[in-house]
């Protein structure tokens, strides 16, 4: 993937930049099952069940290395301690919890969602938080993917206190509160296209299933930490799947269909 | 998955037992987030089902343990 046909340079030129980060710097965090920076070496940290010892996965042809992480896991669970950040940054999405981590093996088998490794939200305790970065932030422009995976009621992402979430989708209600105050007036998108937020019910239909959203020019000022998964006790934490994070704390606006058709080609190969 | 409810202490206790009996190590500290009710002084943990306790024990946390329900409804 973006790389240059192989003997096309000669030795004496430089490479031109081929993921994502390298292309679009300047990423306060970035997390995924792909490599995205040169520089990045792990994935994830990861707990296996059968005796809750640890260990980092990393990347095997630009992908989260599934060889080493089901060599290490076997036939039990495996949880997500740590996704990294690829940024440089070491802003890592991290859970302390066992109960509350996220899976990326279940009982022998790599999550995934379609072909593509994916790290899996229940929708009732799980989740990951960043306490370094993500939060008091002015402006933030964000690009997930995600695979709601039937989920029918979610909000992402979140800050620990429950009056602080961001989007807001649920198949059915009428309510035009789409988003929290704290969270600012981003621009949604699914898979390049402008996200209807006539009301949750229209923010559910654009956003369920698995796609490319972006949330450009939201904020998250008056945020003490910024969560993705689990909100509060309900129905309207993520249940699903999360392939990518990329955050930046800076006007992306004129890179964001660069980044999309980077992220969807990792997503969609 | 279920749950005990009690008070922050018992449910506290009851991570406690479990965090030592599962030895977890490295970057997991502990087994479970204790849940806060948001309307009146109450918590939860979730259960480990290789321990027991003798807290109320519930399969699913109702509605009271919701949020307002203008934030999420409204």
């Amino acid at each position: 993937m973006f790389l240059a046909t192989p003997g096309f340079l000669t030795p004496t030129q430089t490479p031109a930049a081929t993921y994502l980060l390298d292309i679009y710097s300047g990423a306060a965090a970035a997390y995924s099952v792909f490599q995205l920076s040169s520089t990045a070496t792990n994935s994830l940290r990861v707990r296996r069940s059968s005796d809750n010892a640890e260990q980092d996965i990393g990347f095997v042809s630009d992908t989260l290395d599934t060889a080493s992480l089901l060599t290490f896991v076997g036939s039990n669970d495996g949880f997500v301690t740590t996704y990294y950040d690829q940024s440089g940054n070491s802003s890592n999405f991290t859970q302390s919890s066992a109960s509350n981590q996220p899976m990326i093996v279940n009982a022998g088998v790599v999550v995934t969602s379609d072909a593509v490794p994916a790290v899996k939200f229940d929708g009732i305790n799980e989740y990951l938080s960043n306490t370094v970065d993500l939060f008091g932030e002015a402006r933030l422009d964000q690009f997930f993917l995600t695979d709601t995976d039937g989920d029918t009621a979610y909000i992402f992402p979140n800050s620990s206190v429950t009056s602080y979430y961001g989007m807001i989708a649920w198949s059915g209600s009428t309510s035009t509160t789409t988003t929290s105050p704290s969270y600012g007036s981003p621009s949604l998108y699914q898979n390049g296209v402008p996200i209807n937020v006539t009301n949750r019910d229209t923010v559910y239909t654009d956003t369920n299933g698995r796609k490319v959203i972006s949330h450009i020019d939201a904020a998250t000022s008056i945020w003490t930490q910024y969560r993705f998964g689990f909100w509060s006790a309900g129905v309207v934490n993520f249940g699903g799947s999360m392939s990518a994070l990329v955050a930046y704390a800076s006007d992306q606006s004129a890179n964001r269909v660069g980044i999309e058709t980077i992220l969807d080609s990792l997503y969609n190969p | 998955m279920a749950y005990y409810i009690g008070t922050n202490q018992e449910c506290e206790d009851y991570n406690q037992e479990v965090t030592v009996g599962e030895n977890y190590h490295g970057t997991t500290t502990r087994w479970s987030d204790i849940i806060e009710n948001p309307i009146q002084v109450q918590y939860a943990v979730i259960k480990n089902d290789k321990y027991h306790s003798d807290m109320e024990e519930v399969e699913v946390l109702p509605e009271s343990w919701y949020p307002p329900i203008p934030l999420i409804e409204d």
